[in-house]
C-alpha cells in the first residue's frame, strides 16, 4: 500500500470549529476521545502551527519565536552533502532540489513535550536527494546540521546546548518514502520560524528529529552522535519514535494535545504510522528511546 | 476579593478563546502557578509580620511598631491558606478531565511513570485535612493538636516546589525563583525555632486570630 499522501485540496477547519468540537466530545461523554484509534487528518489552522514553535536557537518561548525568527537569512542558503557517498557537493537549496519530483504531505506531527499538530507540508522525499548523491555501500546512517549564527540566531548567544544543532536517521530510514525534506507548508515557502529554508519532516518520530534550517547532509558508516541524545541521554534517544509505551519522566506520551483543542487525545504508536513503519524496528529497537 | 481574578481570567479566556495556543497547558500551568503562590503567600504571612514589625520598630515608624499591628495579616492567612487548597483542586481537577478523563488506571500508570505527579497528589492530599480543619470551631476544638496539624503546610510547601522543579524544562529558571523564596521563609522558621535570640516570646500569632491583647 502506498504511503503517498498526496491529497486533493485538504480541510481547513477554523479554530472555532475545533473549540466546538473540543466541547462536543466533552457532552458525548469522555470515554469515546479516548478510544478513538483511527485518526481523522484534519489540518491544524496555519495560525497556530506558524505561531507555536521549539526552536531554541531563538528562545524557549514558543510565542516569541515567530517574531526572533525573522532575523534569519534564508536566502542565500547553502547545503551541504558530504561524507559516504560518490556525489558529494555543496548546493544552494534550489540546486539541490531542482528535477526532483515535489510531493504534498497531509502528516501528524508530534511533539515530544505532549503537543501535536496536523500539518500539510511541501517538498520532496529525501531518498530522491540521497539518490542523487548515491551513498556508498556499507552506509549506515544520515545525519543533518543546522547553522550556528549567533548573529541573527539570538538564543545561541546563550550556551545553553552545543550549537548547531545535529539530528540523524539511520538509512533506512531516511529512504523511507515518508521522510521529506520539507520547503513549504499548507502551500506557502516554510516560516522562518517553522525551519525556512528547508527542514526534515521524520512524522513517525517526535518533533525534535525533524531538525530545520539543513546547512549539511552527512552520510556515515557509524551511528552519528544527536543533540537531544548528547545533552540528556535519559530522556532522548537516537531513534525517538512515538511510542506510548514508553515513558518519558516529564511529559506523558500516552496522549496529547492537538493544537486548538483542550482535551488530549490518545497518542498512537508511530504517530499513526505504524503500518508504514513498523517493518523498520526489532522488538530492541521499541525498547530504546 | 482578589484572588479569585486568576481563575476567571482562565475561565473567560477558556469562553472566548484566549488562552493561548496550547490552552491545556495554560489552564494547568495558571492553576498551578496560583496554587504555589498562594501556599508560599500563607508560609510567608508569619515571617513578613515579623519583618515588619522589626523594620518599623528600627526606624522608628509611627505604626507598626508592634506585632499585633500585623495581625491582620495573620487573620488574612485562612482565606490564602484555602484559595492555596482551592487552585490546587482546579489544577487537579483540569488534569483528571482532560488529561486522563477521569481513567483512573491511566492515573495509576502516570503515577508510576511520572515522579513529579507523586509529589503533586501527596501535596494536594495533606491540603485536605489543613482546608477541613480550616474553620474557627473546628480550630478551637482541637487546641493544642491544630498548630501542630497545620505545621503539614511546610511539607505542603516543599512538595508544591519539588513538584514543579520535578516537571521543570532545561532552561526553566522561574522555578528557581519561587525555591528560593520558600527556602528563604524555611529558613527563618529554623533560625526563629532553633535561636532564642530570633524567638518572640510575647506572640506566637496564634492570639492574633481572636483579637485579644497580646503580651507586648
Amino acid at each position: 500500500m502506498s504511503a503517498d499522501r498526496t491529497t486533493p485540496r485538504a480541510v481547513y477547519l477554523n479554530r472555532r470549529q475545533f473549540v466546538g468540537a473540543a466541547l462536543g466530545s466533552l457532552a458525548l461523554g469522555s470515554r469515546s476521545m479516548l478510544a478513538q484509534g483511527g485518526e481523522d487528518l484534519a489540518v491544524t489552522p496555519y495560525k497556530l502551527a506558524s505561531s507555536y514553535n521549539n526552536y531554541y536557537e531563538f528562545s524557549q518561548n514558543k510565542e516569541a519565536i515567530k517574531v526572533l525568527a525573522q532575523a534569519l537569512t534564508v536566502n542565500p542558503w547553502r547545503v551541504s552533502i558530504s561524507g559516504a557517498v560518490e556525489n558529494p557537493g555543496d548546493y544552494a537549496v534550489d540546486e539541490l532540489l531542482s528535477n526532483l519530483p515535489v510531493v504534498s504531505r497531509i502528516y501528524r506531527f508530534r511533539c515530544v513535550e505532549g503537543w501535536s499538530m496536523v500539518v500539510p507540508w511541501q517538498g520532496v522525499q529525501l531518498k530522491d536527494v540521497l539518490a542523487r548523491a548515491k551513498p556508498l555501500p556499507g552506509a549506515g546512517f544520515v545525519s543533518f546540521t543546522s547553522i550556528d549564527r549567533p548573529s541573527e540566531m539570538i538564543g545561541q548567544r546563550r550556551s545553553m546546548m552545543p550549537w548547531p544543532y545535529v539530528e540523524a536517521l539511520r538509512l533506512d530510514e531516511a529512504m523511507h518514502s515518508l521522510t521529506l525534506l520539507a520547503t513549504g507548508m499548507y502551500d506557502r515557502p516554510l516560516p522562518k520560524q517553522n525551519g525556512a529554508p528547508l527542514r526534515l519532516v521524520v512524522p513517525w518520530k517526535y518533533g525534535y528529529k525533524s531538525i530545520k534550517a539543513i546547512a549539511g547532509i552527512h552520510i556515515s558508516v557509524d551511528e552519528p552522535s544527536t543533540t537531544w541524545s548528547d545533552l540528556a541521554p535519559s530522556e532522548y534517544g537516537f531513534f525517538g519514535n512515538v511510542n506510548p509505551a514508553l515513558a518519558h519522566p516529564r511529559w506523558s506520551q500516552r496522549r496529547e494535545v492537538r493544537l486548538g483543542e483542550v482535551k488530549k487525545r490518545p497518542t498512537l504508536m508511530f504517530n499513526g504510522y505504524e503500518a508504514e513503519v513498523q517493518h523498520l524496528y526489532s522488538a530492541k529497537d521499541i525498547t530504546r528511546f | 476579593m482578589f484572588a479569585q481574578v486568576p481563575l476567571w481570567r482562565l475561565v473567560l479566556g477558556y469562553y472566548i478563546d484566549d488562552l493561548g495556543i496550547n490552552p491545556y497547558d495554560t489552564l494547568i500551568a495558571g492553576s498551578g502557578y496560583w496554587a504555589m503562590l498562594f501556599t508560599l503567600l500563607s508560609l510567608a504571612i508569619t515571617p513578613v509580620r515579623r519583618w515588619l514589625t522589626f523594620f518599623c520598630a528600627r526606624f522608628r515608624l509611627a505604626f507598626g511598631k508592634r506585632l499585633a499591628d500585623w495581625n491582620f495579616i495573620v487573620r488574612a492567612r485562612r482565606m490564602v491558606g484555602l484559595y492555596a487548597f482551592f487552585y490546587a483542586v482546579v489544577h487537579t481537577t483540569i488534569y483528571l478531565y482532560l488529561d486522563l478523563a477521569f481513567d483512573w488506571d491511566l492515573w495509576l500508570e502516570d503515577l508510576s511513570e511520572r515522579q513529579f505527579l507523586v509529589f503533586g497528589s501527596l501535596a494536594l492530599l495533606l491540603l485536605v485535612p489543613l482546608a477541613i480543619t480550616s474553620p474557627n470551631f473546628i480550630k478551637r476544638r482541637m487546641g493544642k493538636q491544630w498548630r501542630r496539624l497545620h505545621r503539614l503546610s511546610y511539607v505542603v510547601g516543599v512538595l508544591v516546589i519539588v513538584h514543579w522543579l520535578a516537571l521543570a524544562k532545561m532552561g526553566e529558571a522561574e522555578v528557581f525563583i519561587y525555591a528560593g523564596v520558600l527556602t528563604l521563609l524555611l529558613l527563618h522558621r529554623c533560625l526563629a525555632y532553633l535561636w532564642p535570640r530570633f524567638k518572640r516570646i510575647d506572640d506566637d500569632g496564634m492570639l492574633a486570630d481572636r483579637g485579644q491583647p497580646t503580651s507586648h
